[in-house]
């Protein structure tokens, strides 16, 4: 108790906090800088962060990957996925009509990524979407697939479908010990492995 | 009773309830696809599989019938395997496309696979590639996703008695499909894509739209004719995608026909009308509410000025709500003084309510839908029911293909009923009552009548008028054998519970009073009440219309307003006289001699191009209302539309404008102007008192050697009235007007299938339309559908004087 009483009030008469705090200034002002000049330096985001959305081109047709499904609307927790589809009058498959994104409400969890069957929408390392209007952030189909050519592109994309974005078709396998018909001469080897 | 035990738990049911049946009703689900509760058990696609204590095989729920003490378990391990192995061999040649299938959500098949799990099947074969069969209007099949349940084909012929679709093939190579392959030609009723259990059928307007999680559902009354089934609505962003019916919702328990399930897009039609018009400088031109209602008012306060309120009438519609009309006649005699309220309903209902009061001294028929089941004959005069109240026709096929009743119909035309009929008495157009006159002759002769109608009133005056239509003399005037109609007559004097169906409908022109007041003639003289009359009115609001118009007093009747010419303004509300009523040329020049015509209407009609002012008004699933259909009660219609452009429901226009002629109409919410309109209408306790009123064989106009064919107009069951004509559904399946003709009376004319023809009648008219050659109408009839106003089918037809069928006669020629 008399102990406590005096350190106060050498504390309260020689400034010590003071001092302690101004010793710490001193000694960052020798270590090297950790802030990043934003936006003149750009921070790179870590693998698999997740950005902007953007809709995949096919790198074989050009055009969108998706089939119109409905699953990422469907899953998506804040409701921002608005899909509607119509019927190609030419190839008389399901397309899209518009697909539009309210980013404003978005969560960015990408649970639309994971629910796409084809690997079709996916988030990208894009963290600057900051606008001054609110339509700017209301992404249309086009705007996301531009958002595809300047960020995901290329190599990028194939590392990362290897990565983080493996597409629901992908993953529907036997399940383990399910007995499966083999083709004559086939080894034990296939057992539980894909299954048509 | 029979007690017997499923999954532990006591159950007692009727015996041969099946298993299923009595599973289902207790709350324990079975899952099973081929079984539907309006189909004979198939057993085919073994899902329904349960244990049966003492039994070595599974059975198959759905057609085994339950047994006392039976001890059954639905749920076992050894169950659950077997299902998993069945649902593994649908799925190896069902395609897994449910992310581009419309049924993912709601298909049986998915949901059972997902709750039996094999993630994939053992077994690896190549799926089916048939392409999709897209060319029939409608409806489109998906072979490859088909699992051959046969629950389409079944409910086509069994349920709806078409039998359009069948499985062809063998093996694996079966498909359903129509016969030949043929593009599929039906009614398009589209009761096969509701009963498909997984997306193999598919409607053309619903398809790739949306999916099913992304619709919010809602049950409406069907806005087309009065039995009042409910459809069940999908609504995405205030759009309705698609309707259906809905397994035991509303009082079809979910059947439709192809208006209730297809005829919803009118509503998004591109020929609504979204503004208020005003006549300027002979041009309807876009005007403001304040404008076009400030307009109206100041000229009919004029026109009742100089010529009294006795020149101003108003004609309601059966489309519009019990509270429109209600609205309607309150402004009529309220701001304008006027009594002269009526609507279509005097071309049709009335002639059979005005039959009602003379004979039985009641004013309304409350019908009941499953009344044709208790019923063992069922006596049908000429009226096609399965296409005028396609979910009500259904049960008299229904008792006759079932239960066993003896269906008689008297029609010339063919008509489903005919082919299902146990006897088809095909009378000559419009002889109804000869016929009905002979019967009841032929009644009285074999001494089979109810004696109780002795002491009926008119009794002597009857037997007196029947001396003329003794069987063989009917038999001539009615052109059927008179070994027939004593056939009929004893088959009507052995029934217990006898039924007599018609339809008065207003574009029907082979039935007049009359023939209403001979059919309940024929009821009273088997000593029956007009519990055994199945007489459904024609719209879905035509029994509230006819009930709120006939209130108080009443003035001029439609046909005295439309063809008398003493009118000076008329406020028509959601009526289209120029094309639906007869006589079309005297029904223009009243309305074009008219000083004010005002229009009231969703779209842009013929009339309605006539007007001086028209105002939009909101269709149905735009505005609330009540509809009394063919069963006497109130059923609401919902709102779950936003109502297009400026338009506002038909009870806000007239409340506005009976405020611009400072009257209180007191309409301050919906709600209270609701509660009046129905207590105006309260059931009214009547009791019957039979009358016969005997009567004779009539017609308007008869055949002769200028115009030697009668000319028949009716509808189709694809439309109603000409509303429909704006629904690009319907009009994919029955796109346009046609003359049907019999092959002789064509051959002799030299006219061809699909040729034009020129149909000309005795009021100088003529129209022309496609012949459509087939023996389905008999020598010497012809008949024409009256929906589409292009086809002006109403310019040769007559309304009806002092009850009799008001058929035209007319000359066909090649055009």
């Amino acid at each position: 108790m008399i102990n406590k009483k005096i350190k106060k009030i050498i504390d309260t008469i020689f400034f010590t906090e003071i001092i302690r705090g101004m010793a710490l200034t001193l000694k960052s002002f020798f270590s090297p800088a950790v802030t990043i000049q934003y936006p003149e330096e750009k921070r790179q985001p870590f693998p698999g962060f997740r950005g902007q959305h953007a809709f995949v081109r096919d790198e074989a047709t050009g055009k969108e990957k998706c089939i119109a499904c409905g699953l990422c609307g469907a899953v998506c927790p804040s409701k921002c996925i608005y899909i509607y589809t119509k019927e190609d009058p030419e190839t008389r498959k399901k397309v899209i009509d518009r697909y539009e994104i309210e980013l404003l409400r978005c969560v960015y969890c990408a649970l639309c990524v994971e629910a796409c069957p084809v690997g079709a929408v996916v988030l990208t390392e894009n963290y600057e979407y900051s606008e001054y209007t609110r339509d700017a952030l209301y992404m249309t189909k086009e705007k996301l697939m531009d958002n595809w050519d300047r960020f995901m592109a290329g190599e990028k994309g194939r590392e990362y479908f290897k990565k983080f974005w493996t597409p629901g078709k992908d993953s529907f396998r036997a399940y383990p010990g399910q007995p499966v018909f083999k083709r004559q001469g086939a080894g034990n080897k296939e057992a539980g492995a894909e299954g048509k | 009773m029979i007690e017997f035990v499923i999954n532990g738990k006591n159950i007692q049911a009727q015996p041969k309830t099946t298993i299923l049946q009595a599973a289902l009703a207790n709350g324990i689900y079975i899952p099973h696809l081929c079984w539907d509760r309006r189909l004979l058990p198939y057993g085919g696609c073994r899902l329904c599989l349960v244990e049966v204590e003492g039994m070595h095989k599974f059975l198959a729920s759905c057609s085994t019938p339950v047994k006392a003490g039976m001890i059954i378990h639905t749920e076992t391990p050894k169950l659950e395997k077997a299902r998993r192995t069945v649902l593994e061999l649908l799925l190896v040649h069902h395609p897994l496309d449910c992310p581009v299938c419309d049924k993912a959500g709601e298909c049986d098949l998915q949901d059972l696979a997902f709750k039996y799990g094999p993630v994939a099947s053992r077994f690896a074969d190549e799926r089916k590639h048939e392409p999709e069969s897209t060319a029939a209007p409608l409806i489109e099949r998906n072979a490859n996703r088909c699992i051959l349940c046969g629950k389409c084909v079944r409910i086509c012929k069994e349920h709806q008695g078409v039998g359009a679709l069948n499985l062809i093939g063998r093996g694996f190579k079966t498909k359903v499909s129509p016969a030949f392959e043929e593009t599929l030609d039906c009614e398009f009723c589209g009761q096969c894509v509701d009963a498909c259990p997984v997306g193999a059928l598919g409607t053309k307007s619903y398809k790739f739209r949306s999916r099913v999680w992304f619709m919010d559902e809602q049950e409406n009354i069907c806005p087309y004719c009065s039995v009042g089934c409910t459809s069940v609505l999908s609504l995405r962003d205030g759009q309705i995608l698609r309707a259906r019916g809905k397994d035991g919702v509303g009082i079809s328990k979910g059947d439709l026909c192809p208006r209730g399930r297809f005829g919803f897009d009118f509503i998004e039609s591109e020929h609504r009308l979204s503004t208020p018009l005003l006549r300027k400088e002979g041009k309807l031109e876009p005007a403001s509410w304040q404008e076009a209602l400030e307009f109206t008012a100041r000229r009919l306060a004029e026109i009742k000025e100089a010529h009294g309120p006795r020149a101003i009438g108003a004609l309601g519609s059966e489309r519009c709500s019990v509270e429109d009309n209600y609205m309607l006649k309150k402004f009529m005699v309220l701001s304008l003084g006027s009594k002269n309220v009526d609507s279509r309903t005097r071309l049709g209902y009335a002639k059979q309510v005005e039959a009602l009061k003379k004979t039985f001294g009641i004013s309304r028929l409350a019908l009941d839908l499953d009344a044709p089941l208790k019923a063992d004959v069922i006596f049908v005069l000429e009226s096609d029911l399965t296409s005028t109240h396609p979910v009500y026709g259904l049960k008299a096929l229904a008792a006759h293909r079932d239960l066993k009743a003896t269906l008689i119909v008297a029609d010339p035309r063919e008509s489903k009923l005919s082919r299902w009929s146990s006897q088809w008495l095909r009378i000559r157009p419009a002889t109804g009552v000869a016929l009905v006159n002979g019967i009841m002759s032929a009644l009285i002769e074999a001494d089979l009548f109810d004696k109780k109608a002795e002491a009926v009133k008119g009794f002597d005056e009857l037997k007196k008028t029947l001396e003329r239509y003794k069987p063989s003399a009917a038999a001539v005037m009615a052109g059927v054998s008179e070994l027939d109609i004593r056939h009929a007559a004893s088959a009507l004097a052995a029934a217990k519970n006898p039924m007599f169906m018609a339809c008065f409908g207003s574009s029907e022109n082979t039935k007049g009073e009359g023939t209403a007041l001979a059919l309940m003639d024929l009821a009273i003289l088997l000593g029956r009440g007009p519990e055994a009359l199945g007489l459904p009115p024609e719209f879905a609001n035509t029994m509230g219309t006819q009930m709120v118009l006939e209130g108080g007093e009443t003035g001029l009747d439609a046909v005295e307003m439309l063809y008398g010419g003493q009118m000076k303004a008329l406020v028509i509300m959601g009526e289209n006289p120029v094309v639906t009523f007869p006589d079309t040329t005297r029904v223009m020049n009243t309305l074009g001699g008219l000083e004010l015509l005002v229009v009231q209407d969703i779209m842009m009609t013929a009339t309605a191009k006539l007007a001086h002012v028209v105002l939009p008004a909101s269709g149905w699933g735009e505005k609330e209302g009540t509809f009394v259909g063919m069963t006497g009660k109130p059923q609401k219609i919902v709102k779950c539309l936003s109502e297009i452009g400026q338009g506002i429901p038909d009870w806000k226009i007239l409340r506005n404008l009976g405020r611009l002629m400072h009257t209180d109409l007191d309409a301050k919410s919906f709600a209270g102007l609701s509660a009046s309109a129905l207590a105006d209408i309260e059931q009214r306790q009547e009791t019957a008192h039979p009358v016969f009123i005997p009567v004779e064989q009539e017609t308007r106009e008869s055949a002769d050697g200028g115009h030697p064919l009668l000319f028949a107009t009716g509808n189709l069951m694809q439309h109603s009235g000409s509303l429909t004509t704006i629904s690009n559904n319907l009009d994919s399946a029955a796109p346009d007007a046609y003359l049907q003709i019999n092959p002789s009376d064509a051959d002799a004319r030299r006219i061809y299938n699909d040729s034009f023809v020129k149909v000309s009648g005795r009021n100088g008219e003529a129209i022309y339309l496609k012949a459509r050659v087939t023996d389905e109408v008999p020598q010497g009839m012809v008949f024409a559908p009256a929906h589409f106003a292009h086809a002006k089918v109403n310019l040769l037809t007559l309304p009806s004087k002092n009850g009799e069928a008001p058929i035209a006669a007319v000359k066909v020629d090649p055009a």
